[in-house]
């Protein structure tokens, strides 16, 4: 903080501590939180499912739900402790376990390309042999004389 | 009628599903000019939009003994035996047609069918499914 010189300083007064007379609501109002922020996961997860990439923001709103509970119980972000280490560790399995699922996904939606073009490709020679027939036959019968 | 006509007349009856009717005019048309593959062609069709498909084989069979040198005959026996699943005979009656004449759209139809034999497209393999990751 810079101090001028000649600034003439704010006057400061002075007050003894008394104790609270409203009532304590920092219970309640925490309560009231998570119990918001619980059901605005809920209902976010339950959306999540049918867009694409649901594993991911699945496995994120879960990561949500947990910080949000922990964060209800008491336990100060600023203070990672031995409960902020097991947390890391899930986290990891969560994330190894989204990257699994990711994986069964690309897979299956590239079985699912492959089939579509086999499926085309069936189509376009169906669709090319009824041509041939039908010209065939049309040629014949110009041919009758 | 004329046969040209005649054969006209049963492909119409034919597009229209009237099956009885259409092979009743390619049986006129047949008769008046039996050296022509349009008419056998013609009901080789109608029997296999019946189904019958072993009577549209024999139909050709008879048929390709008066005119080996149809390409169009050929062609659409090997369609009847790759509808009986007979890839072997298919295989046989596909040469055939390609060693006959110069008739190009048969062997267009030759070249179809083979696109068609090669990629499953006559009910010879069934499509294969992925299996998803959901009901695992």
């Amino acid at each position: 903080m810079e101090i001028r010189a000649g600034a003439l300083p704010e006057p400061i007064t002075t007050d003894l501590t008394s104790a609270r007379q409203t009532p304590d609501g920092g219970e309640r109002f925490r309560e009231a939180l998570r119990a918001g922020a619980e059901s605005l996961v809920a209902g976010a997860a339950g959306a999540a499912a049918g867009v694409p990439g649901a594993p991911l923001l699945s496995a994120a709103l879960r990561g949500g739900e947990a910080a949000g509970v922990a964060g209800a119980a008491g336990e100060s972000p600023e203070a990672p402790g031995a409960t902020g280490a097991g947390a890391g560790a899930e986290a990891g399995s969560d994330m190894a376990s989204v990257v699994k699922q990711s994986q069964e996904f690309n897979l299956y939606y590239l079985q699912i390309q492959e089939s579509m073009s086999q499926e085309n490709r069936r189509f376009s020679a169906l669709s090319n042999v009824m041509k041939a027939r039908h010209e065939t036959s049309k040629t014949a019968i110009g041919n009758i004389r | 009628m004329s046969p040209r006509e005649l054969c006209e007349e049963g492909y119409r009856l034919l597009e229209a599903r009237r099956l009885a009717d259409a092979l009743g005019a390619f049986e006129i048309a047949m008769a008046l000019r039996p050296d022509c593959e349009a008419p056998p062609l013609g009901i080789a069709h109608v029997r296999f939009a019946e189904g019958r498909l072993m009577e549209a084989g024999a139909g050709l069979r008879s048929a390709l003994q008066r005119m080996p040198w149809s390409a169009a005959l050929h062609a659409t026996l090997a369609e009847v035996h790759l509808a009986r699943g007979r890839v072997g005979e298919a295989r046989e009656a596909l040469a055939a047609a390609r060693a006959t004449n110069d008739d190009v759209s048969a062997q267009a139809l030759v070249f179809a069918l083979e696109e068609a034999l090669s990629c499953g497209a006559l009910g010879l393999r069934p499509p294969e499914k992925a299996a998803s990751p959901r009901s695992a």
